[in-house]
């Protein structure tokens, strides 16, 4: 059973749609990421469902109940906002302990549940400390804390980990999942950080212009995308035009055949299309002459033209005379690459996936 | 040739360490006139009440105590032919001032919070007119206000004055004020909304409690202005509501002595004290009311 169910939810800015007729069904216990780029709705999305900010039109429901103009005080969520929103005149146990005030929790039990959550975030003894004397990951997790201090049925988290550096952001997302996992809370995050989204989320929503562009699991929205957009925006990836022929045969610029796994979607077999391969799935064959024949399917000799060898990993730019390839391997399967070494690149039939072209016009 | 080349590739080395030692000097130079000139009326203020001379002699000649003796017995035993004594004046110029402190504040706090939070009609109209004052002429505003007071059918005594001087401490008040609101960023209500606050609760919980430092910065600012004020006032007084700086002035062209230096010394003590608070407040967040 779902608890959160969004329909037709839309909210209009003047004449801009900053939510476009969304539709969403938020499976209970699971984390579900709001994935796009600055300007797609994710956050306004996010807003509505905790009754910041009004729909123009449309329902959300939350447990059976219409909570569609439900005042935010009155929803029972728990909520991190970007800034975090600690309030500075008040200590560490103070903000954690504000929503039990609020519900005339007894004083015992507050302290109680506010040394617990300490426990919990692992920061005991630091109750009495001014909010304003702690590093950028306590403030994070004391944030985390009085979010779910009053334990609500559902938890948003807006950006919250856009202000911590790289190496810092990478370890609380770790923890915030497992956190999440242990409570078993419905959580909801809004991030534009692709990674970010595919460590944490057991679903993810991308969204684009207001629109939801895919809803999937992580890795079925990587392998699979819907759309151009979609691929583009969730890893990296090869993105090349395609031509097709009357017969079915699909061709890359250059007008070489290629082979690939699923037909043409069903929908936009008239429209422009692309070619996705994802790097990992290119194989650099080595050891071949210049100007040698493919000699099977979905080979294309190429030129080395760029290699970022990181140690763990190894990335290779080749050069097939009408598009480049990124080509994803480890230092260990590829010894010996040189740049202007001639290679072949193979693409894997069931990694090549044809996708619908981005639409060039905006929707509205 | 050569040393000429080579000087003109150092001087961007040397611009940092010439130039703005020269625009410092200039700047030193500026700063000591404008604060002497600052500082001047102070300084011939305590000159004068320490003169030992009878009259208002500049500079004095000697110097004593006897102007302070003569204005504590103004104080404490005012002469017959002062219609009214120091110690009444300070009074009424107390009882005005905390008054115009009080409500200048009551109505700084939401209008600020109105102005800075909220799109509304008329708000650029209403934003004018809270700073009109400081572009009125004083003399014309105490005229308009006494032929308005006039003509009412009530007697309003001494809120002739607070009225007057809310009216001049509201611009620095609701600056003040709408300063603090525009810091705090609309996510902090927000954050207390989530958690259950209704917005009554998370203005008392989490607005004000931050706004501390704006409202008593514009607190002690209308308590200071009103203290002070003199031009306006002299239009509103009445022989019963005389402020300081009116009782001041009565007395030095009634009497022309250096007592009121001395009266003076202790009125811009007050006022020092005042902003010494100001900044001991607000500078220093950790200090708690």
């Amino acid at each position: 059973m779902t608890h959160l169910a969004l329909q037709a939810v839309t909210k209009r800015f003047g004449a801009a749609h900053a939510v476009d007729n969304v539709d969403l069904a938020i499976p209970d216990g699971k984390l579900v990421c709001f994935l796009g780029p600055s300007g797609c709705g994710k956050t306004t999305l996010l807003r509505m469902i905790a009754g910041l900010e009004m729909p123009s039109a449309g329902s959300i429901t939350f447990a059976g109940r219409d909570i569609t103009h439900t005042p935010a005080n009155q929803r029972d969520f728990g909520m991190v906002f970007q800034s975090l929103a600690l309030f500075p005149h008040m200590t560490v146990a103070e903000n954690i302990a504000y929503p039990l005030k609020l519900r005339k929790t007894p004083r015992a039990e507050q302290t109680r549940r506010v040394t617990e959550l300490l426990e919990l975030i692992q920061l005991p003894h630091m109750a009495e400390r001014p909010v304003t004397q702690l590093s950028g990951g306590q403030r994070q997790r004391v944030a985390i804390a009085r979010a779910i201090a009053s334990s609500p049925k559902l938890l948003l988290l807006d950006e919250p980990l856009s202000a911590l550096d790289a190496k810092l952001r990478e370890a609380m997302q770790v923890e915030i999942r497992l956190l999440q996992q242990r409570l078993g809370i419905t959580t909801i995050m809004v991030t534009h950080d692709q990674r970010e989204a595919m460590t944490m989320a057991d679903v993810i929503v991308v969204m684009e212009k207001g629109r939801i562009a895919q809803v999937g699991k992580p890795l079925d929205i990587y392998r699979d995308p819907v759309s151009e957009f979609v691929a583009d925006f969730i890893g990296l990836g090869n993105i090349l035009p395609v031509t097709c022929d009357e017969r079915g045969g699909v061709n890359l610029p250059g007008g070489m055949p290629i082979t690939v796994a699923s037909p043409v979607r069903a929908s936009g077999a008239a429209g422009d299309l692309r070619l996705l391969i994802r790097p990992e799935d290119v194989h650099v064959r080595t050891g071949v002459g210049a100007g040698v024949a493919a000699p099977r399917a979905n080979c294309l000799p190429g030129t080395v033209t760029f290699i970022r060898d990181v140690g763990a990993s190894l990335e290779a730019t080749i050069d097939c005379a009408a598009f480049t390839l990124t080509a994803a391997t480890t230092p260990r399967e590829t010894p010996g690459l040189a740049l202007g070494m001639p290679v072949l690149a193979e693409l894997p039939v069931h990694a090549c996936k044809l996708i619908a072209a981005r639409t060039k016009a905006a929707v509205h | 040739m050569s040393t000429q080349g080579q000087s003109v590739s150092m001087l961007p080395m040397r611009l940092p360490s010439t130039l703005p030692g020269r625009l410092g000097k200039v700047t030193t130079l500026l700063a000591t006139v404008v604060l002497f000139l600052a500082a001047l009326p102070i300084l011939t203020m305590i000159a004068m009440s320490f003169s030992a001379s009878d009259t208002l002699e500049f500079p004095p000649h000697a110097y004593s105590l006897q102007w302070y003796r003569a204005a504590w017995h103004t104080f404490v035993s005012p002469d017959a032919n002062s219609a009214l004594s120091m110690g009444t004046a300070l009074g009424t110029s107390l009882m005005v001032a905390v008054s115009t402190m009080l409500i200048a504040t009551l109505v700084s706090v939401p209008a600020a919070y109105a102005l800075s939070r909220y799109r509304f009609r008329g708000k650029p109209a209403v934003e004018q007119l809270v700073a009109l004052p400081l572009v009125y002429p004083l003399v014309m505003l105490g005229l308009s206000l006494l032929l308005v007071f006039n003509v009412l059918p009530v007697e309003l005594g001494m809120f002739r004055l607070i009225i007057a001087h809310v009216i001049l401490a509201l611009p620095f008040t609701v600056k003040n004020c709408a300063a603090s609101v525009a810091s705090i960023g609309p996510e902090f209500e927000e954050a207390a909304c989530v958690m259950g606050a209704s917005p009554r609760r998370a203005m008392i919980d989490v607005v004000l409690p931050l706004m501390r430092p704006g409202i008593l910065a514009g607190m002690l600012f209308a308590f200071i202005i009103s203290f002070n004020e003199f031009t306006v006032t002299f239009f509103l007084y009445s022989i019963d509501t005389m402020t300081l700086p009116v009782w001041l002035y009565s007395r030095t062209v009634s009497s022309l002595d250096p007592t009121v230096f001395s009266f003076a010394v202790f009125i811009v003590a007050i006022d020092f004290a005042l902003i010494w608070l100001l900044e001991k407040l607000i500078g220093d967040e950790g200090v708690a009311l």
